[in-house]
């Protein structure tokens, strides 16, 4: 496909749609991880699953945050050089993000 | 940046109170937006007192009683007074609509008229139009075909099912209710072509006759200019048409997905 604005359109709601069960297993493991202390939680994410299921949302969560947030600029902000650079504040807030929590992972697993 | 708050000019101030001179029983208030470009004042509401026992039941009739009898400065456009020039839209009682498809008995209280929203205005109730058209001008609003007809060819073929495509489309009379109600449209009304003009983009993307379909979906497949819809829905809302300007946008997006590998 080479029409980058229907590009990011299925893009957006591919994600939207598979962020769907993501946001429900992260919902449900919060509530589950509230009453666990130290240890507990080192257990739930001492498997593959946990594992895989939450760097899936991270990563998915990031690259919605960003063309959510995108969409929001390019309707309000018609100043082409603000724009540019909150699109690039955006582009790295929403990569910072799933990095820093995927590395979180990994530093607990390891 | 998106400007939120009107300038201090385009305030609208309370206007000219027009008593009722009939001594009429059934009188309702009408509170309509004045403004004259040529005085450099700011818009005003001016209030009139109409007697509804002697005028007709549409707000279009109200506005023209007002101006044949009460005040003959009031401006607005008007034609065919059934509902298929569009002339007449405005926004009455907070929605856009018609004036002489909408009822005023209807109207609880008294009745607010203003011009299409977001438009710049020329004079009281008329806006100017002219980007609208312009847009509408962009997606090439008529018949495409390669072979160059000639005196004696037939007319194109298209069967009863391709013909029915066209039904929530055809009826659109570019009344501009609906481009005028879409916040997407108020923001960036330079760049998305709005609902109306998408409608009429559909129309002619969705017909069998026309052959080219590809280069009117790559025209419309633009971050701003189709990409704006954020599936709001005031245009459905607004429609006196009663169309589905929104339907036919999520159609467009759904040809795009389909036409993809050709875009």
């Amino acid at each position: 496909m080479k029409n980058h604005a229907l590009n990011k359109w299925i893009i957006q709601r591919v994600s939207a749609v598979v962020l769907i069960p993501l946001l429900l297993f992260f919902l449900y493991s919060l509530v589950d991880l509230v009453n666990q202390d130290y240890t507990g939680a080192l257990d739930f994410f001492d498997n593959y699953f946990s594992i895989t299921v939450f760097t899936l949302f991270l990563i998915f969560a990031g690259l919605h945050l960003k063309l959510g947030l995108g969409e929001i600029i390019e309707d309000y902000i018609q100043d082409e050089r603000i724009k540019l650079i909150l699109n690039k504040i955006i582009m790295l807030y929403s990569a910072i993000l799933p990095v820093v929590g995927i590395v979180s992972l990994m530093i607990i697993i390891l | 940046m998106v400007q939120f708050a009107l300038p201090k000019d385009s305030k609208v101030v309370e206007g000219k109170y027009f008593k009722d001179k009939t001594n009429g029983k059934n009188l309702k208030k009408v509170k309509v937006y004045r403004w004259d470009p040529e005085t450099q004042q700011n818009p005003r509401l001016d209030t009139y007192e109409v007697n509804m026992d002697e005028c007709g039941p549409m707000v279009l009739d109200v506005l023209i009683k007002i101006k044949n009898e009460i005040d003959t400065t009031l401006t607005f456009r008007r034609s065919c007074r059934e509902g298929v020039c569009g002339s007449c839209a405005m926004n009455i009682d907070g929605v856009n609509g018609l004036a002489c498809t909408k009822s005023a008995v209807d109207i609880k209280n008294e009745i607010k008229v203003y011009p299409l929203p977001h438009m710049p205005v020329i004079k009281d109730l008329v806006p100017n139009l002219n980007q609208l058209y312009k847009q509408y001008q962009s997606i090439e609003p008529w018949l495409q075909v390669e072979k160059k007809s000639e005196v004696g060819d037939k007319e194109i073929y298209q069967s009863k099912q391709d013909r029915e495509k066209l039904d929530g489309l055809y009826e659109c009379i570019m009344c501009a209710c609906c481009s005028t109600s879409c916040p997407s449209y108020w923001w960036n009304g330079e760049k998305y072509l709005g609902p109306a003009v998408l409608l009429q983009a559909y129309r002619w993307i969705i017909d069998s006759r026309d052959e080219e379909r590809v280069k009117r979906l790559k025209k419309v497949a633009d971050e701003l200019k189709l990409f704006r819809c954020h599936t709001i829905m005031n245009c459905t809302n607004t429609c006196p048409k009663g169309l589905n300007p929104a339907k036919a946008i999520g159609s467009i997006k759904k040809m795009l997905v389909q036409h993809s590998k050709d875009l």
